[in-house]
């Protein structure tokens, strides 16, 4: 008994006893009203009686009788006391002091009516005596109220009656009001308390993390509800909370991998200090030996400024003679000059006739060829001018002569030909003829025939006497019958002989034709002829022309060629004399020439020893400069390598840093971790309920994309099928594809959208049964395809072999168990493959690829046609693999099934709302068609064939 | 034993029994008058006299495949009517033998435009009920219009019987 029950009991029994307390007491009180009622009227009757007595017997002056009838009443039982009172209150009979009560006396005189009290346990009754009618006789009329009479009753029986009555009903009233709280104890404990005390266990054990809420209120009220939706409620916490403790964990994972790895950059950062310390370290030396070389190279420039003033010195002196020689050398250059000037003049003189002499020769030759070639032509022309002689003789004598014999034959031919054509046009008309004669017989013959018919029909008719007749007619007939007959055949010949000759005719036509044109080309040949003959004749007079001109040059040519031999020895003449002028003044050029080379040599000494001292100078200068740039760049070097410790030691600094950044990052993901291990630990103290509410369908999605995006894809057709299905539907991203098998066999998810392959799977081990497929643009299949990255020179599957290559899930259809298929066909295994993984996502295929980790892949179309934009080249396209699909647990009843299934037929993209669910799920997607496990018996065969079934 | 006159119709061959048969004959211009009844194609003027002319290809609904044309004049109920026919074939005796009666319908005939069927060398010949080829009210109607033919072929043959 606890104290909401102690409460409640309480306050009902509190309820119960004002309540029977209340009844009790009207109860008791009106039933002594009533029963003092009963006795006061009955008194009142007596009272009357006794009036009524006390009335006859003093008319009748009797006082005795009354006295008598008085005393007699006193002992009567029930009635304690009866008095009869005088006007002044005093007793009349018995002389007794009793006094009526005053104040009662005064009320009689007052009200002339009966008085009924209760006094000390009696009922008092007074019942005044008036004055009237006969009384006036005696008493006089001065009083209206002569006495009074008294009676007291006891009430002793009446209280009593009235007491066992309260007993009666007190006790009645306690065994009614216990009764009462038993029952209602016990409706109250069935329909308040136990549901209450159950929802408060289900709480109790709330705090202590199990959520499964056993509690088993089937009721329709408010407790109902509340444990209804309390129920509910927790299975959207405990579905939240799984996730967290999903979450929870993989944080927990995560941060211990990035913990190691920060653990990993920490010695990172100490190698990389101690390197840059190195660093630090060796510059400074640098900078020392740097420093070193500055000092030498400092001196070194010191001493070479030293000797370059001594040189210069030296070179001055050395000008001054250079100077001096230079003008002997000039006087010397003129005399020189002028010598060398004759010299050249004499020079060009003999070039001048040498070229002279050379063009003289040349053009004695080109003479000499001229005439050579004039001799060529003149032979050419004799011999063309005998050949086309040759040609109008022969033309003339016998191609003339044979055409004209052609044209005669052609003449004969085509007369020959014209006749016979004639004879044959009369053999055409006579066989007309024929024909018309033939007309008219079988005119004849028919009208005979018809005679021969009509006689037949007379003699028939004529009986036996036409008999003989008959077989005339007969015979008539059979002998028409035969001429015409006759007729048609030589109609027949008739007309074949026409036929013929009408053949004939026009053969005949053709050959006339035929003769007409070879008459024709035989004028032509012969008119060719003449026209050859007459060129020819021209051709052999233009020669003998030619013959003549080409003689005629020849002799001017011998005549040109005699005068330029001429010219030629004059031209000798002049040469040799022009050659021992030439010799004389080559010797005054020798004489001059040794002047000339002596002072030459001089000069060249003195400008020698000028310019090598300039030399000298020049590349002391030089060094000097050189040593000032080396002095000027270690100095630079030097500041440099100054500008090179301090960002040394700066960078020093930034290890430390980082380190200190990297501690207070691990600190970071120790605490993370720690709060991680701690979420998932607490997470473990919940205990989840293990079977779902028949209210709740839960729908489960395998994880094509991340399962934020994943979720919110499917939430419009969760909501949908909630709607439609009135229930209330709940989205679950499996974990992974095997995960999504599993939930949907063991009845965790009621609706699952799978891929091929796993609905296969899910088939198998469990009996799930496919309900739809979705349509891809109208058609329930996708293809998978193969991408290359577009610089791996992939062009075909057959490439792929020894190049690396990426799937995606390893229980996915179109980005692994197709692929891998049409891997198989073009021969390739994964052992030919130089590399290969499972990237689980479609996305990561597609990346991978494009970014060159791997050099081909597989996904599905819309991945595949989604990357082509950003580059991808796709290689091959799969054939038809049925679309993703939506399927049942073998544990869902057929009823839930068959609504299920019509929901999802009833979804399509012609209405708006169906239209915006199907985009959501895929931009491609137009609806859902019924689907069959039949469908899926070519990736079950690819399956087989692969080994993964 | 009995002879009939055999003539052919499209693609049929028929039989009119040969004591029916008056003459056969070349076909001869064909007048059409007024008011002439519409089961007539015309009327004919065989040496002055009237006869009205009923083309059976018509009659029959028949293809015309004329191959010889001939009018065969026949006797029906005491008056002369011409049958335009495609050609006619002989005069050929029947043995009883031959003769089988005619079945209720025969190729789209009514049986009672039948006399029977007769068979020689594979060929079925359809007798013919002259009397049946005209209705009792299409002879009455034959009957009214024969004067007022012969009045109008009486003015038309003096015109056109130069030309014949």
């Amino acid at each position: 008994m606890n104290r909401l029950e102690m409460k409640i009991l309480g306050v009902i029994v509190l309820v119960l006893v004002l309540g029977c307390v209340f009844a009790v007491g009207v109860t008791v009180f009106m039933e002594k009203s009533s029963l003092y009622k009963v006795s006061s009227l009955r008194t009142m009757e007596t009272a009357q009686v006794i009036a009524k007595t006390i009335e006859r017997t003093m008319i009748e002056g009797k006082a005795e009788v009354t006295r008598a009838m008085v005393s007699d009443l006193r002992t009567t039982k029930g009635i304690e006391d009866v008095n009869v009172y005088n006007s002044e209150g005093l007793e009349a009979f018995g002389g007794g002091g009793r006094a009526i009560e005053s104040d009662v006396l005064e009320r009689l005189k007052r009200e002339k009516d009966s008085i009924s009290l209760v006094r000390n346990g009696y009922h008092l009754i007074y019942r005044p005596l008036l004055n009237r009618g006969d009384c006036r006789q005696c008493h006089g009329t001065d009083r209206p109220v002569l006495g009074a009479i008294r009676i007291a009753v006891p009430l002793e029986s009446e209280d009593r009656e009235v007491r066992n009555m309260l007993i009666f009903s007190i006790v009645a009233s306690i065994a009614a009001i216990l009764g009462l709280s038993i029952l209602m104890i016990t409706a109250l404990r069935r329909m308040v308390i136990r549901p209450v005390r159950e929802i408060g266990r289900a709480a109790e054990l709330m705090s202590d993390g199990d959520l499964s809420f056993p509690v088993s209120v089937r009721t329709r009220d408010e407790i109902g509800a509340l444990s209804r939706s309390m129920k509910d409620s927790l299975y959207s916490i405990s579905g939240i909370l799984i996730r967290i403790s999903d979450v929870a964990r993989r944080i927990s994972n995560v941060s211990a991998e990035v913990e190691s790895a920060s653990e990993r950059v920490l010695e990172g950062t100490q190698i990389e200090s101690e390197a840059i310390s190195n660093i630090s370290s060796s510059v400074e030396e640098l900078n020392a030996s740097i420093a070193e070389i500055s000092e030498g190279s400092d001196s070194l420039a010191a001493s070479v400024e030293e000797i370059a003033a001594s040189l210069e010195q030296m070179s001055a002196s050395i000008t001054q003679i250079g100077r001096n020689t230079l003008d002997l050398f000039s006087a010397m250059e003129d005399t020189s000059a002028s010598i060398e000037e004759m010299s050249i003049s004499i020079k060009e003189v003999a070039e001048g006739a040498d070229e002279l002499a050379r063009a003289a020769d040349e053009t004695v030759s080109a003479i000499e060829e001229l005439d050579s070639s004039v001799k060529e032509i003149n032979r050419n022309a004799q011999e063309s001018s005998a050949l086309s002689r040759k040609v109008v003789d022969e033309a003339i004598g016998q191609g003339l002569k044979s055409v004209e014999k052609t044209i005669g034959g052609m003449e004969k031919i085509r007369e020959r030909v014209e006749k016979t054509a004639s004879i044959m046009r009369q053999l055409g008309d006579r066989s007309e003829e024929v024909g018309k004669i033939l007309t008219v017989i079988d005119e004849i013959t028919e009208q005979t025939s018809l005679l021969a018919l009509n006689a037949a029909i007379l003699a028939s008719q004529a009986g036996e006497h036409g008999k003989g007749f008959s077989v005339v007619a007969d015979e008539i007939k059979d002998l028409a019958d035969r001429t015409s007959f006759s007729t048609q055949e030589i109609a027949a010949l008739i007309n074949a002989v026409q036929k013929e000759v009408s053949e004939a005719g026009v053969a005949m036509e053709e050959g006339v034709e035929a003769v007409k044109e070879g008459f024709e080309l035989a004028r032509e040949s012969g008119e060719a002829l003449k026209k050859i003959v007459e060129s020819a004749e021209m051709s052999s007079e233009m020669t003998a022309a030619i013959e003549r001109s080409t003689e005629h040059q020849a002799k001017a040519v011998s005549l040109v060629s005699e005068s330029m031999e001429k010219i030629r020895e004059m031209i000798s003449n002049i040469a040799r004399s022009t050659a021992e002028q030439s010799k004389g003044a080559s010797l005054i050029i020798q004489a001059t020439e040794r002047i000339r080379d002596i002072t030459a040599q001089v000069k060249n000494a003195s400008e020698e020893q000028s310019s090598s001292s300039g030399q000298i100078s020049e590349a002391m200068e030089h060094a000097s400069g050189k040593t000032q740039q080396i002095s000027r760049a270690l100095r630079e070097q030097r500041s440099g390598s100054e500008h090179i410790k301090e960002a040394v030691a700066r960078i020093q600094q930034l290890p430390e840093q980082n380190r200190e950044r990297a501690f207070s990052l691990n600190r970071a993901l120790k605490d993370l971790k720690d709060d991680a291990d701690l979420l998932a630990t607490e997470m473990k103290r919940f205990r989840f309920p293990e079977r779902k509410s028949a209210d709740v369908i839960t729908f489960g999605v395998v994880p094509l994309a991340s399962p934020a995006e994943m979720f919110n894809r499917f939430r419009p057709l969760t909501e949908y099928l909630a709607t439609k299905l009135g229930r209330k539907v709940e989205l679950r991203v499996a974990k992974d594809l095997n995960t999504a098998v599993n939930e949907i066999n063991e009845g965790i998810t009621q609706l699952c959208f799978l891929t091929p392959s796993t609905y296969i799977k899910a088939h198998r081990q469990g009996g799930t049964r496919v309900l739809v497929k979705a349509l891809r643009d109208g058609k329930p299949y996708h293809h998978s395809v193969i991408i290359a990255n577009p610089d791996s020179g992939i062009d075909n599957v057959e490439d792929i072999r020894g190049r690396s290559f990426a799937f995606g899930d390893e229980n996915s259809t179109s980005s692994h168990i197709v692929p891998r298929f049409m891997l198989f066909e073009a021969g390739i295994k994964l052992d030919d493959l130089s590399e290969y993984a499972f990237l689980k996502r479609q996305d990561n295929v597609a990346e991978a690829v494009l970014k060159g980790e791997f050099d081909a892949g597989g996904v599905m179309e819309a991945t595949a046609l989604r990357y082509r934009e950003k580059g991808i080249r796709l290689v091959k396209f799969s054939d038809e693999i049925p679309e993703f699909n939506i399927c049942v647990t073998r544990l869902w009843p057929d009823e839930e099934v068959r609504r299920a299934l019509d929901a999802l037929l009833s979804l399509d993209d012609s209405t708006v709302e169906g239209s915006a669910i199907m985009k959501s799920l895929d931009s491609h997607y137009t609806g859902f068609a019924p689907a069959d496990d039949s469908d899926y018996d070519r990736i079950r065969d690819i399956m087989h064939h692969l080994g993964l079934y | 034993m009995s002879q009939y006159a055999v003539f052919t119709v499209g693609s049929e061959t028929f039989g009119v029994d040969i004591l029916r048969v008056v003459e056969i004959l070349n076909p001869l211009r064909i007048f059409t008058i007024p008011d002439m009844p519409p089961f007539l194609s015309g009327v004919i003027n065989l040496r002055g006299m009237v006869i009205p002319i009923i083309d059976l290809r018509e009659r029959f609904g028949m293809e015309s495949r004329p191959v010889r044309e001939r009018i065969i004049i026949v006797r029906v109920e005491g008056q002369k009517v011409g049958l335009h026919v495609d050609s006619v074939v002989d005069i050929m005796d029947f043995d009883s033998g031959e003769i089988t009666p005619p079945p209720p319908i025969f190729r789209g005939f009514k049986p009672e435009y039948l006399v029977g069927l007769a068979r020689k060398d594979e060929k079925v010949i359809i007798l013919l009920n002259t009397d049946a080829v005209l209705t009792a009210r299409e002879k009455q109607l034959l009957m009214k219009s024969r004067k007022r033919m012969e009045a109008s072929l009486a003015g038309e043959t003096s015109g056109t019987a130069e030309k014949q």
